[in-house]
């Protein structure tokens, strides 16, 4: 573990760029305003993917607290700073009031009713379909909208106007750990959750930094380790020391993109040493490569002749950093000999060019020795956002995917669907839709006319993002976004419809462990703020009368007339849960709104029956005896059953170290990296408006090692320029024992335009999850001057 | 032969009138910012800087006690218990510490959680 002494060392020498104004001293000791509320409402957390429960606080009808429940057993009473200040963001003045709308892009925005507003919005996508074909429209959606959101765009882009074109952010976070689930075990989403983090005797925490992203699951990993200090054993790897680090018994550092190198070389060990179990691996393992024409078998043999290329004295020469063959040996023993390792990363693994490789050299080390569906020891996937799982990769909104972890390309599946829609055969098209990158490529391209996007601010968070704004700048492409405060996405937008927030509307959220949690309504929306439940039903209706297309009206039929604050998201996840999931792997038959509202801390699925799901659910998956689904679909007398395959077999893959997209050269010899920190989520399009988030961290910085500023003379706060082959920013400097030498971190949530990152990082994506790698690209720094006098700086109208 | 005529004199005089009285402004402005109900003067710049990067120096006892607790380690920041300029609290209200450790108020017996849990350190008798 860093000492404190270490620790403050390697911390930033932050000083004043500049004083502007005096301020006469203010009062101290002025009351709690917060305190006494009048009612509570439980629900969930808005922001990252951890699923906290909180209870809303509210006064004379008013938000004014937030409260960890105790007896939730995602968070246990705790909470994150976001966390408990969110609801700040309730009656913000900036919030979007009334539908907004300009004919041009160059046009100032003018307030219409929601009559017009839904008119336009329909003639723009009939219009755009009548011209141009069903995949000129397109959905962007957001791991932050509720299931029952994203399950109702789906239904009506797919059945109604018949095209994959349903996409969103997930696809810039979850996707390659989803495909990693996918090809390691046969079937998406973590065995396990967080009760093993109790029980586990060894952390493998690698591209996380979990103790900003996702604070609270951080805290309950520090606990485990203050209150264990010899039993348990923390290793972080990662290119970047972290407040993660703090810790660690171990911290692996090394150069962006080595560890696939260092995940294999961990094997070595493992096999070298005979750390291995042996009885898990022929009961339950096959073992992959990728052939040419897709997977081939290959024998525990051949998996052994391939990893024993990666010896450590040839992996620490790849990875740098501070990997010696020593440490990877001491790191594959910790793993292996605990008996009880919980791994856990996020963006680090998933944002890479082989993310899926990553994921899958992870998943193997788990499967060859057996820390699967045991106590304490589980592969578990950090989800970023607060319903990527539940409502992108479960209810399907992704362009691959169909609800109840259906896929596109299987005709049993699209047929089982519009079967249950009640929608014509061979309604749902058979081909993918566009991935993120292809969608807005497509935009460039003038092939998509026409684009919902809902709850994301694509033109900040795609990578390279710069030919992405002026593709959806053109006049010939109608944007129209929802969402509840402006970005810099409204900012290219034709129509913006306001949105209700969380609290504002009801709605499910499903978090990292396979948990689905229930929101209420607590407080009505400003001013004409819609759920977007209301806006896709009304919208949909108008589209059938404009294509003449009864379809489309069918796909909202069982929900028309419904009120939006609760009859209407409960229709919907009623047909989603029991319908769409019956006897899928999340089957959520169990978790009824009734069910959900009653629990401390929902629902995980699997949870066939009511009476089930009032236990809590599946807290291990393929274990027999814990997941009903493993007893109903049990081959034979094995305890796990991994069902996720007809084999029952989960898939050690030979995945080789290959190099990121764009590695450093002599123009651009500098590593750049991309990140968040704990005070912002995301754009900080709501955490940039409360004032106490904003203070912490009120702009981007770039993080600069020591060595690497001392080499290019960069004193803390001094401006820097970070460019790359796409663009540049200028931000002031962190100088901090942070960045592995050669590398550069930069915050991705400052909206000020000079300061952000997205124009410098790379669209380059991974084969098969279609993630981009926001990661790793090359660029070049250098002084631009002193520290200057900077601004925070958000979007408003 | 005079350095000022009259009215440069009353001029001077004035002005000299208002440095002293600006001078026992700023005194009593910095001798405001020692007692305990006042923070020290800052900037709209000094605000946009996290607390503790002012605290290490200026507390030092405090930001070690802090940084080494269970607080520092999990990032529970000053304006989580503490507010911020706007609504800011020397000793926090009490219930601050509920938005985390509401269930502990069953064995507080009426006390502030500090009496027991020295305030920064925060360490929890096992």
């Amino acid at each position: 573990m860093l000492t404190r002494r270490e620790f403050i060392k390697r911390s930033a020498a932050l000083t004043a760029a500049s004083f502007v104004g005096m301020n006469l001293p203010f009062q101290l000791d002025k009351a709690f305003a917060e305190t006494e509320a009048d009612k509570w409402v439980r629900g969930t957390c808005r922001l990252c993917g951890t699923g906290c429960r909180v209870d809303l606080g509210l006064k004379n009808g008013k938000p004014v607290v937030i409260r960890g429940v105790a007896d939730s057993r995602t968070n246990l009473g705790y909470l994150c700073m976001k966390g408990m200040l969110f609801y700040k963001v309730m009656g913000h003045s900036d919030r979007l009031k009334r539908p907004l709308y300009r004919a041009q892009k160059t046009e100032k925005f003018k307030e219409i009713s929601w009559d017009q507003a839904l008119d336009i919005a329909a003639k723009a996508f009939a219009k755009a379909i009548q011209t141009h074909g069903n995949d000129s429209v397109a959905y962007y959606g957001s791991g932050q909208a509720q299931t029952e959101e994203t399950y109702l765009f789906q239904k009506v882009f797919r059945a109604g106007l018949r095209t994959n074109n349903v996409e969103g952010n997930p696809r810039l976070c979850m996707a390659s750990a989803a495909a990693g689930y996918m090809t390691s075990f046969g079937a998406d989403e973590p065995i396990g959750g967080y009760s093993n983090i109790e029980k586990a005797r060894c952390f493998f925490i690698i591209g996380s930094n979990m103790a900003e992203a996702h604070p609270v699951v951080f805290r309950r990993v520090m606990r485990r380790k203050l209150d264990n200090p010899k039993e348990v054993t923390v290793i972080n790897v990662d290119p970047r020391i972290s407040p993660t680090s703090r810790i660690a018994d171990m911290h692996v550092q090394f150069r962006p993109g080595t560890d696939l190198a260092l995940l294999n070389a961990m094997a070595h060990v493992i096999i070298e040493e005979k750390l291995y179990d042996e009885a898990f691996i022929k009961d339950y393992a096959v073992f992959k490569k990728q052939g040419e024409k897709g997977p081939e078998n290959v024998d525990f043999e051949a998996y052994k002749a391939f990893s024993a290329d990666y010896t450590p004295e040839k992996a620490s020469k790849i990875c740098g950093g501070n990997v010696t063959p020593d440490l990877i040996r001491k790191v594959a023993r910790a793993f292996a000999q605990s008996g009880a390792t919980v791994s856990m990363w996020t963006m680090g693994l998933n944002q890479r060019l082989h993310g899926v490789w990553a994921n899958n050299l992870v998943h193997n080390l788990h499967i060859l020795t057996g820390q699967l569906c045991k106590p304490g020891a589980d592969s578990l996937s950090l989800t970023g956002q607060p319903n990527a799982c539940g409502g992108v990769r479960e209810a399907g909104g992704l362009c691959h995917l169909l609800p109840g972890h259906r896929l596109v390309e299987n005709e049993k599946h699209r047929s089982r669907l519009e079967e249950l829609w009640g929608v014509p055969a061979g309604r749902i098209p058979p081909k993918p839709g566009l991935h993120t990158v292809a969608m807005f490529q497509a935009v460039n391209e003038g092939k998509v006319k026409a684009i919902w996007i809902n709850c994301t601010s694509p033109a900040q968070s795609l990578p390279n993002m710069e030919p992405y704004r002026k593709g959806l700048a053109r006049e010939d492409v109608f944007v129209m976004v929802s969402d509840i405060f402006p970005t810099r996405t409204t900012e290219l937008a034709n129509l913006i419809l306001p949105a209700a927030f969380h609290f504002e509307k009801t709605g499910v959220y499903g978090c990292t462990e396979r948990r689905s949690q229930l929101t209420p309504k607590a407080v009505n929306p400003p001013g004409e703020a819609k759920p977007e439940v209301w806006m896709v039903r009304e919208w949909a209706l108008r589209l059938a009368k404009e294509l003449n297309d009864p379809v489309i009206a069918k796909c909202v039929e069982p929900f028309v007339g419904l009120k939006e604050d609760y009859d209407l998201p409960k229709a919907i996840w009623t047909e989603y849960s029991q319908k769409i999931t019956a006897d899928q792997d999340n089957d959520l038959r169990g978790a009824t709104y009734e069910v959900l509202a009653k629990m401390p801390d929902g629902v995980q699925w699997p949870a066939p029956t009511e009476e089930f799901a009032l236990k809590g659910g599946t807290v291990t998956k393929f274990l027999r005896g814990a997941d009903p689904m493993a007893d109903k679909e049990a081959k034979d007398d094995k305890p796990y059953q991994f069902y996720g395959r007809p084999d029952r077999k989960l898939y050690v893959w030979l995945r080789p170290y290959k190099p990121a997209a764009e590695e450093p050269d002599a123009e651009y010899p500098v590593y750049l990296s991309t990140g968040r920190i704990i005070d912002h989520w995301h754009t900080s399009s709501m955490t940039g408006r409360i004032p106490e988030l904003m203070r912490a961290n009120p702009y981007a910085f770039v993080e600069i090692n020591p060595k690497d500023a001392q080499k290019m003379g960069i004193a803390p706060n001094d401006m820097v320029e970070v460019e790359s082959r796409r663009g540049k920013c200028v931000l002031p400097a962190k100088v901090y024992e942070g960045p592995i030498e050669g590398m550069v971190f930069v915050y991705w949530h400052d909206m000020a335009e000079e300061r952000m990152i997205n124009k410098v990082t790379k669209d380059a994506f991974d084969a098969i999850s279609k993630e981009p790698e926001f990661k790793i690209c090359a660029c070049r720094i250098r002084r631009l001057s002193g520290p200057q006098a900077l601004k925070p700086f958000v979007v408003t109208m | 032969m005079y350095l000022f005529n009259k009215n440069q004199g009353i001029l001077l005089a004035t002005f000299i009138m208002l440095f002293l009285s600006f001078l026992a402004v700023t005194a009593e402005a910095k001798r405001e910012a020692t007692k305990k109900d006042t923070h020290p003067m800052v900037t709209e710049q000094d605000k946009l800087m996290p607390c503790h990067e002012c605290h290490k120096t200026s507390t030092p006892r405090v930001y070690q006690e802090w940084f080494e607790s269970v607080h520092g380690i999990g990032n529970v920041k000053c304006y989580q218990c503490h507010g911020t300029f706007e609504n800011m609290q020397r000793v926090p209200d009490v219930n601050r510490c509920a938005v985390c450790h509401a269930e502990a108020f069953d064995h507080s017996e009426n006390k502030p959680c500090w009496q027991c849990h020295k305030a920064h350190r925060f360490q929890v008798s096992k």
